[in-house]
């Protein structure tokens, strides 16, 4: 196994373009041994999994975890941009991504411990394209997109830099456990976050077997615009202040319980102008489960995956009443 | 009493060490010239094997050697109770983790090769999985012998007819869990053998004089010529009592004339690895309308999987336990110790009594329900006090501690402020429950096996002590405690006396760490040689005083053999001994001998020691026999036990009826140790011991299909993490013991049984619901919980 450390983004792109052009490049999540030739690598907190437990064998290995150019959060006005190469820790203890986006702080801060946290980036978890990676909800709810970078084949006559640049809007990145529309020779470049509103609320909540080190068993994000109802849409009956609010706008997706994440469209639309009184939220939400199609595995049954989309995004929403958003 | 060593937090001199990374366990160890060692394991659950080729394998360019079952030279068998395990199997295989052959080689990578290119054919067999089942001898032998292990029968009153007065019968059927050690350090280690044919073997182990024997015995070899080095460990919980891999390292060393070493990843730990018995047990338990027990009919079936190991020893403590910390005057107890093709079970933390007292502590939450009576109510009035007779039908002639722990939990603020804490949620899904629970674990290989725990103390030229105990550090911290009481005794500074463990070279037989038993057993060795050392300085400093002292102590050197059979008849005696002393008022203070009639001349021990080498009189060992009952339980080797330490827990439980989530807010740990020696190192138990029985009360599941681990590995095994860990509160009480040093126990296994039950009753608090079945994973208590709702 050949280990390759380009220093640049452009000397990174040059050597999958190379490897791609020598061969097919392979994505780590290939199941088949003979069909991993090459991977790119971040953190590898996946990578040296699968590598021990023998699910991959790659003949060369183009490790970009040195691209400090890909490590980098900017304030571009109405959109946050992250470097792939940003930690999930490095995600958590900033003040701009904590303000901007707290989705993402609260769902990266659930992955695995403090030492994967610190080894995983982002865009790891994204070309990773686990249907349990806990970034991913977070942002399908943010509307993210990603901008992919490689090398135009261009004939020799013409400058060997010229790169392609794509935006992919995240809910269009994911084909499938492990598969993404990541080309051959394309690296993730950045990923791009509209920024939260004033009225705009969210979280993530995942279900784990335990505290720390666990893998998903459901994950639920939702952001949504909570505004205050003008006073004909009030029923005068219910007294409470927290009644007087009701959701405008909702986004929700969901991990684990698909072959990849997903958006519960029919749930959004149903709680889409849904007062926020907990007992009509639950009826509303009871059956979001009915929307995914999860797998049966030693963590949990599909019965129980299904069920619990519904309560994770009953208990999200009701401390959202409680907390008189 | 005051004591200047006992009790006092004195800090494990392998902390830091621990803490830094830098401390070596045997896995750690590498040397020259070493090679690299690994097991073939089966390919199926239950087999016979046909044909073994191993040519395509020793074709492979740095193998050094493969190694079969014809390679073995002496009993290819192994196991502490009967040899029913082969080192290297031969003609069939019983379970996944079964050994086929060993393999040594230049590098890891060539090991990993060499193992898949031996070639093994297998005829596959009939899988025996379901404990009843298998018990009928259906649908296939394990063993030739039948697949019961063992049955034992107790039975004492008359079951029936309590039965028919009773006022309440609660009857149910409990299944416990395959729970795993999940101790840090895998199984591994190293052999060498040197030019004269001396092989020695460093793993980690509770008992390396036990390995040393059983590799003796497969080896064909002399048991001089093997030394087996076990301390550090890291880790053991009872995983690492039987032979794990001793056996295999060393017939590798021997054949290969190099060091070799073997670390085995946790994926084959968890196959090959010796678990805790999964239990089905039937309780029937009635009592009168005042809440006295009245009769409890037990039925155990243990599934020891492949092989025996210790698993009738389990069932039988299973037995001894299944009627909880109270008197039951009728009983009617049949265990089951079956083999199965589901892994192999061992001894565990709790070793059987976790099992039953889970199922025993749901069934008395259940009886106080169902007579309206408080938990702690119906346990305070049926709990053990010494001079009582246990259900067994031996009588409690030691300290008994469970009163006073119940007695202590009751005044908790956990206990007292119970209801108006569950009123207190904050979310609607919310519920609140307490529970509480309690637990005896005998102290000792209990009565009929051979248990004695052997000290060396050696004086050296600079007035400072080595103590040598065979019973190893597995982990828990004996070794600071073993030091606290040979300091306490010799009156000197801590730093003047170091401890050795675990190692047959250095240190003396003293029996297993195992059975909360090593400080009770060694310690008290301990104390007679360092009782012996006393006389000897004092002796000579008499002598240098110009006192004559050395008649009597003479006397009792020679006599030592005898006079240390029974412990506290050696007190006595030594008390007699400083009785008769008294006129030349020898005294040891602060490692000096000085008498009382001339203070100013205070002799060091540094300035005796010389002469106690010249005479060699620095070397004295010291011998403790286990005491044990008087009378046994027919039927049931190794019961009963004679000290009792006992356990009360109470927990504090939030369960989240949507999701089924249990978490765990707070545990108080309420145990009677008798004499506390390390308070640190006790309350180092008592958090690991409620983390055990939490995951075993919650998620740990080693789970099996058709003969197979499922859960192959630490993410799918939940184990809990410091995120899950629930505040604990360690409360001790101390009912001292006269038989243990200074009034002490044993802690190592109570301190983890009482918590589950605490825990389970707290659900069953907080829902409702008795859920009679191990681990209550957040799935199965939803079912449960939505079942009651229908």
């Amino acid at each position: 196994m050949d280990v390759i450390t380009p220093t640049s983004v452009t000397e990174a792109l040059q050597l999958l373009k190379e490897i791609v052009q020598k061969g097919t490049q392979t994505k780590i999540n290939s199941q088949s041994k003979e069909e991993s030739p090459s991977c790119v690598v971040a953190g590898a907190t996946d990578f040296l999994v699968k590598l021990k437990e023998k699910k991959i064998n790659p003949s060369k290995v183009l490790n970009i975890s040195r691209l400090d150019e890909l490590k980098f959060v900017r304030d571009e006005g109405e959109r946050l941009v992250l470097g792939p190469l940003i930690t999930h820790q490095e995600i958590t203890e900033s003040t701009l991504i904590r303000q901007y986006a707290p989705i993402l702080v609260e769902a990266c801060s659930q992955v695995g411990s403090v030492q994967i946290r610190n080894r995983g980036t982002l865009g790891g978890n994204l070309a990773t394209a686990s249907p349990a990676g806990d970034s991913i909800p977070a942002l399908y709810v943010l509307g993210a997109t990603l901008t992919l970078k490689s090398i135009k084949s261009v004939n020799s006559a013409f400058a060997h830099t010229a790169s392609i640049e794509r935006q992919i809007p995240i809910r269009e990145f994911f084909l499938g456990p492990g598969k993404t529309v990541l080309q051959p020779g394309e690296l993730i470049t950045s990923i791009n976050i509209p920024k939260m509103g004033p009225e705009e609320v969210g979280f993530y909540l995942k279900l784990g077997q335990r505290k720390a080190q666990a893998i998903s068993v459901v994950g639920v994000a939702v952001k949504a615009t909570i505004k205050a109802a003008t006073k004909s849409t009030m029923n005068s009956t219910i007294n409470s202040t927290i009644h007087g609010k009701y959701i405008e706008r909702i986004s929700i997706a969901c991990g684990s319980i698909a072959p990849t994440v997903i958006q519960l469209t029919q749930t959004e639309k149903k709680l889409t102008g849904a007062r926020l009184n907990p007992e009509e939220l639950w009826k509303l939400v009871a059956g979001a489960g009915e929307e995914t199609s999860p797998i049966y595995d030693i963590r949990a049954s599909q019965e129980y995956r299904k069920k619990m989309v519904g309560a994770l995004l009953y208990q999200g929403l009701y401390d959202l009443c409680k907390c008189g958003a | 009493m005051t004591f200047q060593w006992i009790g006092q937090a004195v800090p494990r001199r392998d902390a830091l060490g621990k803490t830094t990374g830098e401390l070596k366990f045997m896995s750690d160890l590498s040397f020259p010239d070493m090679l690299w060692g690994g097991i073939l394991r089966s390919q199926h659950p239950h087999a016979e094997i046909k044909h073994i080729n191993c040519t395509a394998a020793l074709a492979i360019p740095g193998v050094v050697t493969v190694l079969t079952h014809k390679d073995v030279p002496g009993l290819n068998g192994y196991g502490i109770a009967v040899q029913d395990q082969p080192v290297l199997c031969g003609d069939k295989v019983r379970y996944m983790g079964d050994a086929v052959a060993v393999v040594a080689a230049e590098t890891k990578e060539i090991v990993e090769q060499a193992l898949g290119a031996i070639e093994v054919d297998y005829e596959p067999l009939p899988l025996v999985t379901d404990p009843i089942e298998a018990a009928a001898n259906r649908p296939a032998f394990v063993h030739t012998e039948g697949n019961v292990f063992r049955h034992t029968h107790v039975e004492n009153g008359d079951v029936d007819a309590a039965f028919a007065e009773a006022a309440v019968v609660i009857e149910n059927t409990y299944v416990t869990s395959r729970q795993m050690h999940g101790f840090l350090e895998t199984e591994g280690g190293v052999a060498n053998i040197d030019e004269e044919g001396n092989i020695t073997v460093w793993c980690g182990s509770h008992y390396p004089h036990r390995d040393q024997l059983q590799i003796a015995r497969s080896l064909a070899y002399p048991m001089e010529k093997i030394r087996v080095v076990s301390t550090a460990v890291g880790g053991g919980f009872g995983g690492k009592d039987e032979i794990t891999i001793q056996i295999h390292l060393a017939l590798l060393a021997l054949k290969t004339g190099r060091p070799v070493k073997i670390h085995l990843s946790r994926e084959e730990s968890i196959v090959a690895g010796w678990k805790r018995h999964p239990m089905i047990i039937k309780l029937k338990t009635a009592a009168a309308k005042d809440g006295t027990l009245l009769a409890n009919e037990v039925t155990i079936y243990s599934d020891t999987g492949a092989y025996a190991s210790l698993g009738g020893s389990v069932l039988n403590v299973a037995i001894e336990n299944s009627s909880g910390a109270y008197r039951v005057p009728n009983v009617r107890k049949n265990g089951y110790c079956v083999y199965t093709n589901n892994g192999v079970a061992g001894a565990m933390r709790g070793f059987g009594d976790n099992q039953v007292t889970f199922a025993m502590e749901s069934q008395m939450d259940l009886i106080a329900r169902e007579l309206g009576m408080e938990p702690l109510e119906i346990r305070l009035k049926n709990g053990l006090r010494r001079g009582d007779q246990a259900a067994l039908g031996h009588t409690m002639t030691q300290s008994v501690g469970t009163i006073k722990t119940l007695q202590a939990a009751g005044e908790t603020f956990a206990w007292q402020e119970r209801e108006q804490w569950k009123k207190d949620v904050s979310k609607p899904w919310i519920r609140r429950g307490v529970g509480i629970a309690t637990a005896l674990k005998g102290v000792g290989l209990g009565r009929g096996l051979p248990d004695m725990g052997r000290a060396v103390i050696t004086l050296d030229q600079e007035g400072c002590f080595t103590v040598a105990v065979g019973c190893p550090d597995v982990g828990q911290g004996n070794t600071i405690a073993f030091t606290q009481i040979a300091a306490e005794v010799l009156c000197c500074d801590i730093a003047q006396v170091r401890t050795i463990t675990g190692d047959t070279l250095l240190t003396p037989d003293s029996g297993t760490s195992t059975a909360s038993r090593s400080i009770y057993a060694a310690g008290n060795a301990i104390i007679v040689a360092a009782n012996l050392m006393l006389d000897a300085l004092k002796n000579e400093a008499g002598q240098r005083s110009g006192l004559d002292t050395n008649k009597c102590t003479h006397e009792h050197e020679e006599d030592f053999e005898h006079a240390h059979q029974e412990e506290h008849e050696h007190q006595k005696e030594h008390k007699h001994h400083e009785e008769h002393e008294n006129k030349h008022e020898m005294i040891c203070q602060n490692g000096t001998v000085y008498s009382k009639k001339n203070p100013e001349r205070a002799f060091t021990y540094r300035e005796l020691a010389p002469a106690l080498i010249e005479k060699q009189a620095n070397c004295i060992t010291g011998t403790f026999t286990m005491p044990i009952a008087d009378k046994g339980i027919e039927g049931a080797p190794g019961l009963p036990h004679l000290v009792y330490s006992a356990i009360t827990n109470v927990a504090m439980v939030e369960v989240n009826t949507m999701t089924g989530e249990t978490q765990v807010v707070k545990v108080v740990s309420i145990p009677d140790a008798g004499r506390i020696i390390n308070r640190q190192g006790l309350e180092g138990q008592s958090e690991g011991g409620v983390l055990m029985g939490m995951g075993y009360a919650l998620s740990e599941d080693v789970v099996m299909k058709e003969g197979k681990v499922l859960t192959t590995n630490l993410s799918t095994y939940i184990m809990h993490t410091s995120l899950d860990a629930p505040e604990t509160e360690t409360l001790p009480v101390e009912e001292l013991e006269e038989s243990g040093p200074f009034g002490a126990k044993g802690i190592g296994e109570a301190i983890s049984i009482a918590v589950t039950p605490a825990i389970t009753n707290a659900i069953m608090d907080a829902t409702g619901i008795a859920m009679i079945s191990l681990p209550i994973t957040p799935e199965k208590l939803l079912e449960a919980l939505e079942k009651t709702i229908k």
